[in-house]
């Protein structure tokens, strides 16, 4: 990954940061730390891997994301936004009345959004469909999903594991946004998932494990994810929940929390300094 | 001689309709030969999907291959789908309006020997509150058919409830004319009763109806195969000369065609009594599907006493 290209993903990466907190701040409502910790992996994907045009959201030929955990959707929200599908004052509006910008993401609604998620392992089965019409019309197009490592716990999820692996489906690459923290606190004391590259292995997918955090890491998994031939693949990329804003790294109580005006002052404060230095 | 079975008329129905739409896929729940998918399949076995036994993915595979441009046609066991499946059904199919023909076979009584988790009796109140879907309840081949048929044309989510014992017709197939969301006049009355009947039990209803105008007691008739959205102007235009209405469903007398006419003829000012045959919440029994309806008071001898007791 060339230099100038990593310091513009990691610019919008640091940029997604300081408006998921803005949109969390706006609403007085949201999840500000699984969108902090998945916004590397959005990044990486929108401005290097998405064959995606702001201008043309339905093209049939387009590559399709679907945010299975769609509690993140201020990271997705604020990628769209800074990529042109729609206006970034826009972002103030999240979870308002009479917003588009839904607590989660509604694909009627919003330009850039594949698939309406919300609820927990439905995403990734709709992935599922999206990839078997590629495959059935031969088309290029690739879908990519997100998912969390607490949404593994759906029964859902293993099914259609289950059912992309059965169809070979190569084209369908999943990001588990492995933070580590559910809303209850560890997943591995809530409901431990491990062994959780086994248990992909073992429904026959192709694993990547790389620091989700990392985006040249994250570059080269989907990279390699997208010339993987006969198999779904999943990068596990181990991410720290609230990753950029100090104090809500590695806190799950940063789930589903809102910062107070001094915290937002705070995370502003360390997110535009990073910004700053990327910029400068 | 017309079809009876309905997994029969079912098959041959879909095999037309893929003759004609090459958009049409078969979704499979581990349900391809129970469903009467078959003669599809060994036609066009490239459009035929495969999910397993797992109806909530199922159901969201045929929604990401629904907004993809096709109509998938998803068929699994009444209850499987609709109350296993629901939250994906009423999401991404209702919420979502995508192009998803979602088939409960073997609804109602149909597995009455398999016991309560097979039957489905609850699946048209779950599905009449899913934000945009249409609900079909058809009662013989002809309606099973062009249920399939509409519903493949209409753009939008259906929930059609597939019967699985035989069935003879309403109607001759010359006076009928099938259209989403239309009931049909059986006949009118002159006794102020009406009787309103969807789906197996709407040939048990009119049996009733015969044999009781036969002896003097002239009932009006209603044959509703579409339960949401309701015929409310032919339901309220008999309301409105009727003292007395009875509802007939092969479903629980809640969230049903009942509780759907209840709610249309209370916007009339002296609205009739409305008495709801159907079967009660928590009744849990099992046996041969005539002796089960029999019991359920679904027959049309039962469905007889049931109006004169009333009257």
């Amino acid at each position: 990954m060339k230099a100038k290209i990593l310091k513009q993903t990691k610019l919008l990466a640091a940029k997604m940061r300081r408006y998921i907190i803005e949109e969390v701040y706006s609403a007085k409502s949201g999840h500000p730390g699984g969108s902090l910790s998945c916004a590397d992996f959005i990044a990486t994907l929108y401005d290097n891997h998405m064959n995606v045009d702001s201008k043309k959201p339905k093209d049939i030929n387009r590559d399709r994301f679907v945010l299975s955990k769609g509690h993140c959707a201020p990271a997705l929200y604020a990628a769209l936004a800074l990529k042109g599908f729609f206006p970034i004052e826009d972002l103030k509006t999240f979870r308002g009345i009479n917003s588009y910008l839904q607590g989660h993401p509604n694909m009627n609604s919003v330009p850039g959004v594949d698939m309406s998620t919300g609820s927990l392992g439905q995403g990734i089965s709709t992935a599922v469909g999206m990839a078997l019409v590629g495959k059935r019309e031969e088309k290029n197009y690739k879908v990519y999903t997100v998912l969390g490592d607490g949404e593994i716990e759906e029964g859902q999820v293993w099914e259609a594991a289950m059912c992309a692996a059965h169809y070979q489906l190569d084209n369908l690459c999943a990001f588990l946004d492995y933070n580590g923290l559910q809303i209850d606190g560890n997943i591995t004391d809530v409901m431990n998932p491990e062994k959780v590259a086994d248990k992909f292995k073992a429904f026959n997918w192709n694993v990547i494990e790389c620091n989700g955090n990392d985006i040249v890491k994250l570059n080269n998994a989907i990279s390699k994810a997208n010339q993987y031939k006969g198999r779904p693949t999943i990068i596990i990329g181990k991410t720290t929940k609230g990753k950029g804003v100090s104090f809500m790294e590695g806190k799950y109580q940063w789930h589903g929390s809102v910062p107070n005006q001094e915290q937002y002052e705070q995370a502003c404060q360390e997110l535009n300094a990073v910004i700053a230095e990327l910029e400068g | 001689m017309s079809i009876t079975d309905p997994r029969e008329a079912f098959a041959k129905a879909l095999e037309e309709i893929g003759d004609n739409n090459d958009k049409v896929l078969a979704v499979s729940c581990d349900s391809a030969s129970g469903s009467g998918y078959s003669p599809f399949i060994s036609k066009y076995p490239d459009r035929y999907v495969e999910v397993g036994i797992s109806e909530q993915t199922g159901v969201d595979i045929s929604v990401g291959l629904a907004v993809n441009g096709f109509i998938p046609v998803i068929s699994a066991i009444a209850p499987f789908l609709s109350m296993r499946a629901y939250e994906q059904v009423r999401n991404d199919v209702g919420y979502s309006n995508t192009n998803v023909k979602l088939i409960g076979s073997s609804s109602g009584l149909s597995h009455s020997p398999a016991g309560s988790s097979h039957q489905a009796n609850e699946d048209m109140a779950l599905m009449r509150t899913v934000p945009n879907m249409v609900v079909i309840n058809p009662g013989d081949c002809y309606e099973i058919a062009m249920s399939l048929k509409k519903a493949v044309e209409y753009e939008g989510p259906v929930y059609i409830r597939m019967p699985r014992h035989p069935l003879e017709d309403i109607l001759p197939i010359e006076e009928r004319d099938f259209e989403i969301g239309k009931a049909e006049e059986i006949c009118d009355g002159k006794s102020g009763i009406t009787v309103i009947a969807s789906g197996t039990v709407s040939n048990e209803a009119k049996r009733a109806v015969e044999e009781l105008n036969k002896e003097g007691i002239s009932c009006g008739m209603i044959n509703v195969h579409t339960v949401q959205p309701l015929d409310q102007e032919m339901i309220l235009k008999h309301a409105s000369k009727t003292k007395l209405m009875f509802t007939v469903e092969e479903h629980s007398i809640i969230g049903g065609l009942g509780d759907a006419v209840a709610a249309t003829i209370t916007q009339l000012e002296g609205a009739p009594r409305l008495v709801k045959l159907g079967i009660l919440p928590g009744a849990v029994n099992t046996g041969p599907y005539r002796e089960l309806l029999a019991a359920y008071g679904l027959t049309h001898e039962k469905i007889k006493e049931s109006i004169k007791k009333e009257m």
